[in-house]
């Protein structure tokens, strides 16, 4: 069981070290850049959209896309489960209607099948909620690819005003940087 | 092929892909009982002494395996005959016991092959003396 544990937290930390590009300062100060590289990037995107995209820096874009494509993917699967009841509901009103072919009457035929009609009018408009949040993840999902790929969304991107911590003689300070063009 | 173009093309194939993926197989069963029956039309009952008859019309006869005729008193309580062919216009009863000083409301309906009622005609009233 020790054992595991070392084995696990050695592991961890030389990921750490791998992810982790940092730079000392000195005793008592360490400047920390965790950078990860446009490969891993890349990977963090196709695993989910936005991830890849908030590790390279750009924050805005990759928050926009993790929240956009986590509440169409809650959506469509909400839409999802919704269709699957309205399915079961409408085999269920099937079986009913069929049932009355023999020994049932006119009246209560026409009143299955006007249900029936509902039912499926019900399952179509679920099936049409269903299918446009799931192009909607799709699209997000696909255009996630394109800005990752083609876009350089996980390049290094420099902002025009960062703040970064810097050493000042033994004394820990923070460098304000200001670009323009 | 420019960014623009391959960014639409991308987004249109992800919508192709998720209609596909997202198929819609259930259909209607075949109705079966809007046009299985005709409706018994013109229908009128006569009670002379005991002995009892109703007559109709039936427009197609398709499908028709027999008739059921029914007679329902005030209180609510049906009685029930069967007419075991599809082609006739009339039944006659005779000796017939009704309750004397009431009256019934005289329906009836066909039948098919596999004991399906169809559409029941409009009611006609029949008042016992």
């Amino acid at each position: 069981m020790w054992r595991r544990q070392t084995t696990v937290f050695i592991v961890c930390l030389g990921l750490f070290c791998m992810a982790s590009d940092t730079v000392a300062q000195g005793p008592g100060f360490q400047v920390q850049r965790d950078q990860v590289s446009v490969g891993q990037a890349r990977v963090l995107s196709v695993l989910y959209p936005g991830l890849g995209q908030l590790a390279a820096g750009n924050r805005q874009r990759g928050t926009a896309m993790i929240v956009g494509h986590t509440a169409f993917l809650v959506a469509w699967l909400s839409s999802n489960s919704d269709f699957g009841t309205h399915e079961d509901q409408f085999e269920l009103e099937t079986e009913r209607y069929l049932a009355l072919r023999e020994g049932g009457n006119f009246a209560d035929a026409d009143e299955a099948w006007r249900r029936l009609t509902d039912r499926k009018d019900d399952l179509d408009q679920a099936h049409t909620v269903r299918v446009a949040f799931g192009a909607l993840t799709a699209a997000l999902y696909a255009y996630n690819l394109v800005d990752v790929f083609v876009l350089g969304g996980v390049e290094p991107r420099q902002q025009r005003v960062s703040l970064a911590p810097q050493k000042i003689g033994d004394a820990p300070g923070l460098m304000l940087v200001a670009r323009w063009r | 092929m420019s960014r623009h173009k391959l960014k639409w093309t991308v987004l249109a194939l992800a919508g192709v892909f998720a209609w596909t993926a997202c198929s819609n197989d259930t259909k209607l069963p075949a109705n079966y009982h809007d046009d299985a029956l005709g409706q018994p039309t013109d229908v009128e009952s006569l009670l002379e002494g005991t002995d009892f008859t109703v007559t109709w019309q039936m427009a197609s006869t398709t499908n028709v395996d027999g008739y059921v005729v029914s007679l329902t008193d005030t209180s609510g309580a049906e009685d029930t005959r069967f007419v075991d062919d599809g082609a006739a216009t009339t039944y006659e009863e005779s000796g017939l016991q009704l309750s004397s000083g009431t009256f019934y409301i005289i329906r009836l309906w066909a039948v098919d092959d596999v004991g399906f009622f169809g559409p029941t005609s409009d009611p006609d009233t029949l008042v016992v003396p």
